[in-house]
């Protein structure tokens, strides 16, 4: 009975000393972003050189942002990370989806819709869809992209 | 009770009766019946005069008179042995459990404190210094892809931003 119940308490310990996987992300990053240029070569000089090159380009991007955006996105992050993975993975299908069909003319003003439709309720989203100015600027086929986006971004 | 009948105590192994009589705690009409036997039967006279003999002895036996300060003496020593060394104290629920008591419990109230400790330390130690950008750090392979998953999400959800919300880039 005393083992099992300290096999039980020592399972739980080694639960709770694994990080979170946002936490071991967010650490992973911090450390990437503290190497020396010359490490960072190193680090990453097995990996493909486009991939390679995506996230150096990505580290870049994210060492320039301002704070205050940083924080917000790290927050966005988190969100992401609390959805199912299937949910995730949906949401990362979907924004490809975005970036390959949607005209780049169109992204600018696509991404501003997404931002409006995520504050309305369904009855609103559906009223602001068939609008006739959304329907003048996206296809049937672009809002209802713009429709799912909505629905299944994190908070 | 007669000596030559069946009621002799010593026959019939019933020796409380002459332990009593030798006592002097016997009713008056008990201690007739027994002298009555003690003089028709020589072996239980015998017995009661060896108790007897007992119990003269005991009577004139005087106990050796005690110091002044026994009393006092005695009650710290009682003291002494009641209260545990520090190390007793301290070991008590480790000697509880390795005997199967019940020791286990604070044992397991104290691991739990020290578990939570080094856990919360472990994840937000407020004493860890993070090392300067540009400072020596060691990246392992998985670690590469961690932050390399943590990039491409947040890029995917930095352009799910509207346009305005872009205060840097």
């Amino acid at each position: 009975m005393r083992i099992r119940l300290l096999l039980v308490l020592a399972l739980a310990a080694a639960d709770l000393w694994a990080q979170p996987p946002m936490a071991q992300q967010a650490r992973a990053l911090e450390k990437l972003r503290r190497m020396a240029p010359e490490e960072r070569e190193q680090a990453l000089q097995d990996m493909p050189p486009a991939r390679r090159r995506m996230m150096e380009q990505r580290l870049e991007r994210w060492n320039r942002m301002a704070p205050a955006r940083k924080q917000r996105l790290q927050g966005s992050l988190e969100n992401f990370r609390q959805m199912k993975p299937e949910d995730q993975e949906h949401l990362r299908g979907l924004v490809r989806k975005f970036n390959e069909t949607m005209p780049a003319g169109k992204r600018v003003e696509g991404r501003r819709a997404l931002t409006h439709l995520r504050k309305l309720d369904p009855e609103g989203r559906k009223k602001f869809l068939g609008s006739r100015r959304m329907k003048e600027r996206f296809s049937d086929g672009e809002r209802e992209l713009l429709d799912e986006m909505a629905q299944s971004m994190p908070d | 009770m007669n000596a030559k009948n069946n009621s002799c105590p010593m026959q019939n192994e019933n020796a409380e009766i002459l332990l009593s009589y030798c006592a002097r705690t016997l009713e008056p009409e008990q201690v007739i019946q027994v002298e009555k036997h003690l003089l028709g039967c020589a072996e239980c006279r015998e017995w009661a005069a060896g108790q007897q003999a007992v119990w003269a002895a005991m009577d004139t036996w005087e106990p050796e008179p005690i110091s002044a300060d026994f009393d006092a003496a005695l009650f710290a020593r009682i003291a002494a042995t009641e209260q545990p060394s520090a190390w007793e104290r301290w070991t008590a629920p480790v000697r509880q459990f390795l005997q199967g008591g019940f020791g286990w419990r604070p044992m397991l109230s104290a691991g739990a404190v020290a578990l939570t400790l080094v856990i919360a330390l472990s994840i937000e130690n407020p004493f860890r210094k993070e090392p300067p950008v540009g400072q020596s750090v060691k990246l392992e392979a998985h670690e590469i892809e961690q932050a390399e998953r943590a990039l491409e999400d947040l890029e995917m959800l930095r352009q799910l931003e509207a346009p305005e919300e872009e205060t840097s880039l």
